[in-house]
């Protein structure tokens, strides 16, 4: 199953970091990358592949919201799979 | 298919078999519940997926069991909606196609040609007598009574 893991190192007070990881063969690139686009007022997101997953850092995120955020993001990026993006 | 509750976590686990419900099923359910559930998907093995549900919102045991079987329910309509629209598809393009051709426009000929015959005309033209006014078309009879 997707991980999230908190990560507080280098991130300013009142911000919080995030990993999650999803499955590539599940969550296609085009539709993490449009849930990117979408969520980039929250949070600064970088994708990368690690073997059959996707890895998500998100940083930059109000820490009362952060948990939420990355929620908020997958549910999108489902969204976005299932409309074709 | 399988469910696990883990109340603690407000959530619910499904592992569904991949060769019973299609992937594209499994997706259009999971995508109905994202306006109430925060939704995962991950591979459970081979040929299965697991669906991870958690509550927006707190749910007790019970409201968690609910979700999975209304997930279930889902899954299955999902699964009849692609199977209607699998055995459905030649006719549905033969339908849209008919419409198509028959919302077709006017020969280009001919709308060239009656768009010519209009070009002659001045803008105070009044080939249909439009502009007569009804007195002077049918004399002064008031009502159109003729007694």
């Amino acid at each position: 199953m997707a991980t999230t893991k908190a990560d507080r190192k280098t991130e300013p007070r009142g911000r919080a970091r995030r990993t999650l990881q999803l499955d590539a063969a599940i969550y296609r690139r085009a539709a993490l990358e449009r849930a990117r686009r979408a969520f980039g007022d929250l949070a600064a997101i970088e994708i990368t592949r690690q073997g059959r997953n996707h890895v998500l850092r998100f940083s930059g995120m109000r820490s009362a919201d952060a948990q939420r955020t990355v929620d908020e993001f997958v549910n999108y990026a489902l969204a976005c799979l299932v409309i074709g993006a | 298919m399988d469910s696990t509750i883990e109340a603690g976590k407000n959530r619910v686990r499904i592992d569904i078999d991949e060769r019973v419900y299609g992937r594209d099923a499994v997706l259009a359910s999971a995508y109905r519940f994202i306006d109430r559930c925060y939704v995962r998907l991950a591979r459970a093995g081979r040929r299965r997926l697991q669906v991870e549900l958690k509550g927006k919102l707190k749910l007790a045991r019970a409201g968690l069991a609910e979700l999975a079987d209304e997930f279930a329910n889902e899954l299955l309509h999902q699964m009849v909606r692609h199977e209607v629209a699998h055995r459905t598809a030649a006719l549905r393009e033969v339908i849209v196609g008919r419409a198509l051709l028959s919302a077709e426009p006017v020969e280009p000929a001919d709308a060239l040609a009656g768009s010519a015959e209009e070009d002659d005309l001045d803008y105070l033209d009044d080939p249909l007598g439009i502009a007569v006014p009804w007195e002077e078309k049918y004399g002064d009879d008031e009502g159109g009574s003729k007694d």
